[in-house]
């Protein structure tokens, strides 16, 4: 017994230093589920509001800019709001021109009556933001008793922003479309081919569309847009333009770049989207994964 | 550690936490050169600080700083690391004669040859650390070399340039 006391005594540094690097890749292993680590990350109220308090004085000096982007946004408003009657409101709203769809207008109609139905959205500030790492993220002063809940789609009025991921009750975090683990389902607008939306790492104005398969029709400046198959974002928020296609010989996949339509390093207010029938949606496609997994 | 040095030490810790979270947080020179300074408290504490306290202290200063870049573990896991490790470098480059009782990890006390010897791998295997955990993988292996690279000169020089600035040189009885 003494040995062994007199052995742990002499180790004691290694011993501590294992069990906390242990603490520490659990710590890293367990980032993706956001329950139990809510307290630990910047939607933890001492941490948040001090941050708001430095981004409050930071954004005052993109006062200009801020207001630009929002009188561009209530002017889209209005004409979105004269054109009512004959267009689809909310994909007027997202930074979609109706022009081409006013062949279908009456699908259209009906589309629109169904997403007002279906999304909801909330305004929110913008109290952290990072570009320049792999994994970035963003903090908003909306949090649980707003009704914000991990898993919502976030969008401003340029595009495509990301998803929550923590949420603490007045804050939450939100995973940067800059963020190599996140993935959007995206289409080509003008032929509806489906592809995925995913960041590389390198340049914060620069995503790639990936798994579009040789065959398909693509050319430069192409708009990508989501196809709001997963229920994150309404169909037809703008994503990007295609900045760039290459092909090697035997690939079955593009190499294609996108040039993200939003402005991600002077984002200041967001809106989180909730779609009041995704848990229906999600029920439903895991009843239909059930069946076919036996 | 007597009391009025602990409190320096805890006033240490909350300027360098404050200052890594809300001001340079989001410091990035040409895209590459990420800058820690936080690493500065850990690896100026007292040379005869016994061997499990700093690996504790590393550990609660990354879990804080963690918390403001929202990587929960990433920089808790470095610091624990170069605080394991510190213990041995500061054995290994005892300078002939061993550490006297005055003497601090600063290029002040023990000169820049020293403090460059010292300081450089532990913040190098530091941004190792935090850079390969945080993309987790190797597919952008050179892309992510020269960031550790660069942003270990830049925290380098940043810890230095503060040294210089917040502590005056002493005037030193040897």
């Amino acid at each position: 017994m003494r040995r062994l006391l007199s052995f742990l005594f002499n180790y004691r540094a290694f011993i501590v230093f294992a069990l906390l690097e242990i603490f520490c890749v659990i710590f890293i292993a367990s980032n993706t589920s956001y329950q139990e680590t809510a307290l630990l990350n910047s939607s933890n109220d001492a941490v948040a509001s001090v941050m708001k308090v430095s981004s409050d004085i930071s954004n005052y000096f993109y006062l200009k800019e801020v207001n630009e982007s929002l009188s561009q946004e209530n002017s889209k408003l209005r004409k979105a709001l004269a054109n009512r009657e004959n267009a689809s409101m909310p994909q007027f709203f997202w930074g979609l021109d109706t022009a081409s769809s006013d062949s279908t207008a009456v699908g259209a109609s009906v589309d629109s009556i169904l997403i007002d139905q279906k999304y909801a959205f909330l305004p929110a500030k913008v109290i952290n933001n990072s570009v320049r790492r792999i994994k970035n993220s963003i903090t908003i002063d909306k949090g649980a008793r707003d009704g914000v809940k991990p898993g919502m789609g976030v969008i401003c009025p340029e595009g495509v922003v990301g998803k929550v991921k923590y949420v603490s009750s007045k804050y939450a975090v939100i995973t940067s479309l800059l963020h190599t683990d996140m993935m959007v389902s995206s289409l080509i607008k003008r032929n509806n081919e489906l592809g995925t939306t995913q960041w590389d790492g390198r340049e914060p104005s620069l995503a790639k569309l990936m798994y579009v398969p040789r065959h398909i029709d693509i050319v430069k400046d192409d708009t990508i847009v989501t196809s709001g198959y997963s229920g994150l974002f309404p169909k037809g928020i703008l994503v990007g333009r295609v900045s760039d296609i290459n092909i090697e010989d035997n690939a079955t996949f593009y190499d294609i770049t996108v040039g993200l339509s939003t402005p991600f390093s002077k984002l200041a207010y967001v809106y989180i989207v909730e779609n009041k029938f995704k848990s229906e949606q999600d029920s439903l496609e895991q009843q239909f994964i059930r069946i076919y997994e036996r | 550690m007597n009391g009025r040095n602990f409190l320096a030490q805890l006033f240490n810790f909350i300027i360098y936490l404050f200052i890594q979270g809300f001001i340079i947080r989001n410091l990035v020179l040409f895209d590459v050169a990420f800058c820690y300074l936080y690493v500065a408290f850990l690896l100026l504490l007292p040379l005869d600080a016994p061997k499990v306290l700093p690996i504790v202290i590393g550990f609660m200063l990354g879990v804080l700083i963690d918390m403001f870049y929202d990587s929960l573990g990433i920089h808790a896991a470095a610091c624990v690391l170069i605080m394991y490790l510190r213990s041995y470098w500061i054995q290994i480059i005892m300078p002939r004669g061993g550490y006297e009782f005055w003497m601090t990890p600063t290029p002040q006390a023990m000169g820049m040859k020293w403090f460059i010897t010292y300081a450089l791998p532990l913040i190098f295997v530091h941004h190792l650390v935090v850079f390969f955990v945080e993309i987790g993988n190797f597919s952008l292996f050179f892309f992510t070399l020269s960031k550790v690279f660069f942003s270990t000169l830049f925290t380098f020089i940043m810890i230095t340039v503060v040294q210089y600035l917040v502590r005056t040189p002493k005037q030193r009885v040897v």
